[in-house]
């Protein structure tokens, strides 16, 4: 050290009292040097000849690891490599002192910055005997400056960065600045900041005060509409910061800032969006459905439009679709409700007929039990009428058996007669007999001849008469016969009229058996009567439900289209006018079912015009 | 019958001497037709009797009956005149003739369908019978005769039989199939 420092002083003649205390005192200083400051010694070529505890400690060396290394062990290997590290070491080797900021690496490789400088330690003559370099860990400084350098930077590219002097004028600004106004660097360099300002505002009283608050050293932010080459509009996010000297003083603004012009763009575009959004869906709010996003929506927004629109598009058609379906409820409510009442009617029709049939039916049992009386009596006159046809039949035989004996007579009557023609045939025989004797006779037989022809004239008469007789006899004959064959035939007729009898008996007592039926059958459908009668009061009674529930849901549909009705949808078919209410006429309680035949009638009679009068008045129902 | 007057004029007349008992005929039915034979010739009438039937007798003859003691061929005229046959009826009789063949009398039956009437006729009324070119027709009939509007067929009695008992004629059986012959066409002439 001492001979540093005596290399330092160069060489003294002066006394060495004073050199010793020059000495010691140069020492002193060195050793407060080197207790604040990193040294190390290098050779000329770079080789360490020691180095301080401060560097050793920055370094994370010790002493004997460096000790006759090379410099470059501190350097990142690439830069110990190039030529400017060569250059470097020539140039501290010629006895040039370099100084500055160097990068060096500790002994894990972490980077150590160091303000460092690169001494010569001259020799009496003047020659560099070694170097001798004093830093000290600017590491942090280096870190931060480098870190504040890259905030810069970071700022400097991402912002539009532009500085003025207090008053105003543009000392530089960035390129982003440039570009987004528009302006080359030459053209604003010197120029007030005002001329980026419209001329009105600059020459405002606002305008002077915000350069007056600037100047203060109060930073401004905001946006800021400001004017490029040409006038064109710029809107900017800015903050104009007024940088403090290290007495605090503002000595300069510098101003951040972003081109907003688009997101102010942006901003217009949403606002005017959301406006007709606004607009257009306020408008669905109040009702109207007919209304649709119109205007060009940037494409950021076009998304938004269709949907909008296709919200509304879709609303106002489900919104039609429930005023169309709420008016066929209405409608069918309407249809319903007639229905009921022609079912009304009907039913009640079903139930004076039922009465009516109920009635008649009373009376039916009295007609089929006479019916069944006369059919009992029918046997009686048919065993009656039987046994007369018997007797007439027993009459008949007996007439039978009497023509029978007629014709026996009859027949022996012919016999007798055949006897007789045969003796008149045997007489005339005998007299020609004669009359052939007489003429062989002669004369003599002359009178005998008279007399064979007397006989035989007698017996031609008696022939004829037996003859006659017996024509008679068949004529008699024949009328026996007829009468015999009308006999039979009258028997035949009695036996047809018995069998006939028999056949009514046979039907007439079907025909009490099917009374005994129809006594039973209409038991029987005076008790379905009766049921129907029951089922045709519960039908009633349901048509009452249903003309309610119509009713009821005639007023839902009224009301689902009166709330509806709220939106418009534009064209729409004309509503029918719910005004009519389909009057649902309603039975009292007190239905006297069991009214005679008598009144149903007139009831069946006076619905129609009742139910004529129904629509579109409220109406009651007399009890009937 | 009731027709006497006019028959038996000849009988009941007054002068008498016109009564001539070969002028009488007696008439009977065959075949709708009425026949006459000379009364002389007859013998008598009787009722129909079933004859014994006698073989190898020509079909015309029936048989025999035994009239009081005599046995009498009796022949049914139809089939001798070959005409068609009936059944017997009341009516039928058969009457009994003298038929003189050379130089015998054979009695013989006529069967009949029955017995009409006896006419007295003139000679002078009998028509010979038409000639036909067959002179063998003259042998069975006598002539004919006009009897009120009635045509009467008057038979020749002995040409009716030629043959002898056992019924075979002299000549063979050549000649009973001539007199068959001849008596058919003798009914044809009368027929037209």
């Amino acid at each position: 050290m001492i001979s540093t420092l005596r290399a330092l002083l160069g060489n003294n003649s002066q006394g060495t009292a004073e050199f010793d205390k020059r000495a010691s005192e140069h020492s002193a200083i060195m050793a407060a040097l080197s207790r604040s400051q990193a040294i190390i010694e290098f050779e000329l070529d770079g080789t360490i000849i020691t180095a301080n505890e401060n560097f050793l400690n920055t370094t994370g060396y010790s002493l004997e690891e460096i000790v006759g290394q090379h410099h470059r062990i501190f350097v990142a290997k690439d830069y110990a490599r190039s030529a400017n590290y060569r250059d470097f070491w020539q140039r501290l080797g010629r006895g040039e002192s370099c100084s500055g900021e160097y990068q060096r690496f500790d002994k894990q490789g972490r980077s150590v910055w160091m303000q460092a400088s690169y001494n010569a330690v001259l020799d009496a003559n003047g020659k560099t005997t070694k170097l001798i370099k004093v830093a000290s860990d600017v590491t942090a400084q280096k870190e931060r400056s480098v870190d504040l350098q890259g905030k810069l930077d970071a700022i400097n590219k991402s912002a539009a960065v532009i500085e003025f002097k207090m008053d105003g004028m543009i000392i530089t600004a960035n390129d982003n600045f440039l570009d987004a106004m528009g302006y080359r660097l030459d053209e604003v360099k010197g120029r007030h900041h005002s001329m980026f300002a419209d001329d009105e505002y600059a020459a405002s009283a606002e305008y002077r005060a915000f350069w007056e608050k600037l100047n203060r050293g109060e930073f401004d932010a905001g946006e800021y509409l400001r004017f490029g080459k040409g006038g064109k509009e710029v809107w900017i996010q800015a903050t104009y910061n007024p940088t403090l000297n290290a007495a605090g003083n503002p000595t300069k603004v510098v101003k951040y800032a972003t081109d907003v012009s688009a997101q102010h763009e942006m901003k217009k575009n949403i606002a005017s969006v959301l406006k007709e959004t606004a607009d257009v869906l306020s408008g669905v709010a109040e009702g109207d459905l007919t209304r649709n996003i119109t205007s060009e929506f940037p494409e950021e927004f076009v998304a938004l439009k269709h949907a909008t629109n296709a919200t509304i598009d879709k609303l106002k058609s489900v919104v039609s679709g429930i005023k169309g379906s709420s008016n066929s409820v209405k409608n069918g409510a309407a249809e319903i409700t007639q229905g009921n009442n022609s079912l009304s009617a009907r039913t009640e029709q079903q139930a004076s007929s039922l009465e009516e049939t109920a009635s008649s039916m009373e009376e039916m049992p009295s007609t089929v039990k006479q019916t069944a009386d006369n059919a009992s009596q029918a046997p009686q006159l048919a065993m009656t009428a039987r046994s007369e046809a018997e007797q007439g039949g027993a009459v008949v035989n007996d007439a039978v058996k009497a023509m029978q004996a007629i014709a026996d007579s009859s027949r022996k009557i012919s016999d007798i007669i055949g006897v007789i023609d045969e003796i008149a045939f045997q007489t005339n025989l005998l007299a020609l007999n004669a009359s052939v004797e007489a003429a062989r006779a002669g004369d003599q037989g002359r009178g005998f001849a008279v007399v064979a022809s007397e006989v035989r004239n007698l017996a031609g008469r008696s022939a004829t008469a037996a003859r006659e007789i017996k024509d008679l006899i068949e004529d008699s004959g024949r009328k026996v016969e007829e009468g015999a064959s009308l006999v039979n035939k009258s028997g035949e007729s009695l036996d047809s009229i018995v069998s006939g009898v028999k056949k009514v008996t046979d039907i007439v007592g079907e025909i009490a058996a099917a009374s005994q039926e129809q006594s039973a059958g209409i038991n029987e459908v005076n008790n379905a009567v009766i049921q129907l009668e029951e089922v045709t009061q519960q039908n009633a009674a349901l048509v009452e439900q249903a003309a309610a529930a119509s009713q009821t849901m005639g007023q839902q549909a009224e009301t689902l289209a009166s709330l509806i009705g709220y939106f418009r949808v534009g064209a729409e078919a004309a509503i029918p006018s719910s005004n009519t209410r389909m009057a649902v006429e309603r039975r009292s309680s007190a239905r006297p079912w069991t009214s005679t035949a008598a009144e149903a009638p007139s009831v069946s009679n006076d619905a129609p015009p009742q139910r004529a009068v129904a629509n579109g008045n409220d109406l009651e129902w007399e009890e009937f | 019958m009731t027709k006497a007057n006019s028959t038996h004029a000849g009988l009941i007349d007054g002068d008498g001497a016109a009564t001539y008992a070969g002028n009488q005929y007696l008439t009977f039915l065959l075949a709708g037709e009425e026949y006459g034979v000379e009364i002389l010739r007859v013998q008598e009438i009787k009722g129909w009797e079933s004859a014994t039937p006698i073989p190898n007798t020509p079909s015309y003859v029936l048989g025999v009956l035994n009239l009081r003691g005599a046995v009498v061929p009796i022949i049914d005229l139809r089939k001798r005149f070959d005409m068609e046959s009936v059944d017997y009826g009341p009516t039928t009789v058969i009457i009994v003739v003298k038929i003189r063949a050379d130089e015998t009398e054979r009695t013989v039956g006529l069967v009949v369908d029955g017995v009409a009437d006896v006419y007295r006729l003139e000679d002078e009324t009998i028509q010979p019978p038409p000639n036909m070119g067959n002179d063998m027709k003259t042998e069975s009939i006598r002539g004919l005769a006009t009897v009120e509007e009635k045509m009467v067929i008057l038979l020749e009695v002995d040409s009716l039989m030629n043959i002898d008992e056992t019924g075979i004629d002299k000549n063979g059986a050549n000649d009973s199939i001539v007199a068959g012959q001849e008596t058919a066409v003798t009914e044809t002439a009368i027929a037209s």
